[in-house]
């Protein structure tokens, strides 16, 4: 992916983390804004984005998240708390006539409010 | 898409009209029987759009029809018993010079002339209200929670500066949400919230009330019906008590209208046919709790299930018996801020549970119906955040469709493994609200937040999104009928929303009466089909006839 795609892509979610911000009349425990979210690109060997794959996060209870790639290879899942641990979720990614290669992590760094964890799933024909 | 399981019947509740018209006919009274007449003002001329409604004096009943391009109206043959009838419009910035009452059967036609109206300010929905304010998407957002209990224009009307205001709002946390204007009901614990957002929203109020003075924002409206809107034909049923609050109307075998009250512990049953009201009262299980039910759902055998809000626990009426059985929760799981907002026992049958949700713990519960034990399933646990199980839809193997009201997807729990799935909705904060699946297994639901009405596939585990047409719409519920159109209902702009997937078309009815929608109910055995919805503010339950069968 080149530089200038993967910053559209960063604005892209400043965009949408503020489309959450606000809510309800302030009846709920946080704001939605502060938590840990998740996002990241399906790419193929040549690091082409795909859209339309499927991703599935799946959490240390069993539980899952089933999102698909925008037009850009995109996904995202809604917000977490900010005192949950990114380490408890597995990203894994599918698409008719690929298969995954494996999955790319960004180092998660401490911080408050928690940084997007960016998780990129790498897929080859076959 | 067809909903075949519901096309058994050939029945229609128009054929006794028919058949009454039929014998007018015969004995002479003719064409001239029924009320027509012409809608015009000094400012416009003749006025499309204009709806006309007329009402037996005394009667519960009142029938209204929309004035064409012409101005003129005409009420079906039919419609109206022979008597004197009070005649009520609305279009938005206009009313009626005088008082009308006119005999039915009249003879010659009737002109209603309009004049500007006085208070503008008192005719506006909270969609104008919306698009009236100055001020941000993100400063407006948070009023779509005061609207499950009011109208904007008792807020903006108030002197309140911003401290004053916050005390307002925060004694607004101590009220339920199955609150009404005409029966206020306190929670056992407020509600959570953040003192600085609830400060940040009374400091906006400030500005766009009348503490600084007359509104300085021009009061915008939004456009009459036209053409394809205008051809209706709705019948509004009062209820017998101001407080009665109908959520979720549905219509069974035989045409009655079933009801859920939001603020009392009753059943509620109306013969459309006769305007006869009946009422089932249920047992009170949580003494000081707020009272009423919020989801009523029938289940195969055509028993109907209520969910039973702060009072807790399910309610089951048997129809035949004509009595209630109650699923309480155990003191374990019960605690002050318990709240069962919806049921889905649709597929009880297959597995003998029904599906259920506890709000103060953002979960999900199955009641085992023979044991009256009831499971608890947490999808959201670990994960934090805004998080809501609200719309509940189970497949024909009882595995359960959820919508998260408080945030962004819909969810699904494996009724085998109990496992859940959740897949995030395209558009972000899009809260989805109240759902039905159609005859394909597919899922249909309100994105509340997001303006839009959205199908989800299972088979494909894809979304498909639409916009309402009108901003600020918040669609609370969706139903897609035999034709596979959908039709949603506005909880801000007095708007019933008729759309075509496939061609994109879509026709926006007004309704007489301000009236807050919830879940919305379409009969297919009628041609053209039949809408029904409840008033949840209006005590009244309201059957809308288009005139065309199909969009196209």
């Amino acid at each position: 992916m080149s530089t200038t795609l993967r910053l559209a892509a960063a604005m892209l979610l400043t965009v949408s983390a503020q489309a959450m911000a606000g809510g309800d009349m302030g009846m709920h425990d946080e704001d939605p804004d502060e938590g840990v979210v998740f996002f990241g690109f399906v790419k193929d060997a040549r690091g082409a984005p795909i859209a339309g794959a499927k991703v599935t996060a799946t959490m240390k209870s069993g539980n899952t998240f089933i999102v698909q790639t925008s037009a850009t290879g995109q996904y995202r899942l809604p917000t977490f708390s900010k005192n949950f641990n990114p380490a408890e979720v597995v990203i894994a990614c599918a698409k008719e006539g690929y298969k995954q290669t494996r999955t790319i992590r960004r180092p998660i760094a401490k911080a408050n409010p928690p940084k997007p964890v960016e998780t990129e799933c790498r897929m080859e024909r076959g | 898409m067809q909903d075949g399981a519901r096309l058994k019947f050939s029945w229609h509740p128009l054929a006794s009209l028919f058949r009454f018209t039929l014998l007018l006919l015969v004995c002479g009274t003719g064409a001239a029987a029924e009320l027509r007449g012409h809608v015009s003002s000094r400012e416009e001329g003749a006025m499309e759009g204009v709806l006309v409604s007329a009402r037996p004096s005394g009667s519960p009943i009142t029938v209204t029809v929309v004035s064409d391009a012409k101005g003129g109206f005409r009420f079906p043959e039919g419609s109206l018993p022979p008597g004197r009838h009070e005649l009520s419009i609305r279009a938005v910035g206009y009313e009626l010079e005088k008082p009308i009452t006119v005999s039915q059967p009249e003879p010659t036609p009737v002109h209603l002339a309009l004049r500007k109206a006085k208070d503008l300010a008192a005719q506006l929905t909270n969609t104008e209200w919306f698009i009236s304010m100055p001020g941000t998407t993100e400063q407006k957002r948070p009023l779509i929670e005061c609207m499950s209990c009011h109208t904007f224009e008792r807020v903006l009307r108030t002197k309140y500066g911003a401290e004053p205001m916050f005390e307002v709002l925060k004694r607004m946390t101590t009220y339920a949400n199955n609150s009404t204007l005409q029966k206020v009901q306190v929670r056992k614990v407020e509600r959570k919230y953040e003192e600085q957002n609830l400060r940040r929203l009374a400091a906006y109020l400030a500005t766009v009330n009348q503490s600084g003075g007359a509104w300085a924002y021009p009061l915008k409206t939004l456009p009459r019906p036209t053409g394809r809107a205008t051809r209706v034909l709705i019948t509004e049923y009062d209820m017998p008590r101001k407080t009665i609050a109908p959520h979720d109307v549905q219509i069974d075998a035989d045409g009655m209208a079933w009801y859920s009250n939001f603020v009392e512990n009753y059943l509620g049953r109306l013969d459309p046919k006769t305007g006869a009201h009946e009422e089932f009262a249920w047992p009170v299980i949580k003494p000081g709790a707020p009272a009423g039910a919020l989801a009523l759902s029938n289940d195969r055998d055509g028993n109907y299930w209520l969910a039973g809000m702060f009072q807790t626990g399910l309610v089951k009426f048997d129809v035949r018996k004509k009595a209630f059985e109650v699923f309480r929760l155990p003191a374990e799981m019960n605690n002050d801020a318990s709240q069962q907002s919806m049921v889905m026992p649709r597929e009880w049958h297959v597995d003998g549970k029904v599906w259920t949700n506890e709000v103060s713990k953002q979960a999900l519960m199955r009641l085992d119906v023979k044991s009256g034990k009831y499971e608890l399933f947490e999808p959201f646990k670990a994960m934090g955040g805004n998080h809501s199980p609200y719309g509940l839809v189970a497949d024909a193997a009882n595995n359960l469709f959820f919508m998260d009201f408080g945030g962004e997807a819909i969810g699904r729990i494996d009724a085998k493994t109990g496992k859940a799935v959740i897949y995030p909705t395209p558009t972000p904060r899009s809260r989805p609200r109240r759902t039905m699946m159609d005859g394909q297994g597919r899922v249909w639901f309100a994105e509340f937040a997001a303006n839009k009405v959205a199908m989800f596939d299972p088979a494909k585990e894809s979304f498909r999104e639409w916009d309402a047409p009108t901003p600020h719409t918040y669609p609370y519920d969706v139903f897609v009928d035999r034709n596979g159109e959908l039709w949603s209902g506005s909880m801000s702009s007095d708007r019933i929303l008729r759309f075509d997937p496939a061609s994109g078309k879509s026709v926006e009815y007004l309704l007489p009466r301000q009236t807050n929608v919830r879940r919305v109910f379409v009969d297919n055995r009628t041609r053209p089909v039949t809408f029904w919805v409840g008033s949840n503010h209006g005590a009244s339950i309201i059957r809308l006839t288009p005139l065309d069968e199909r969009l196209d």
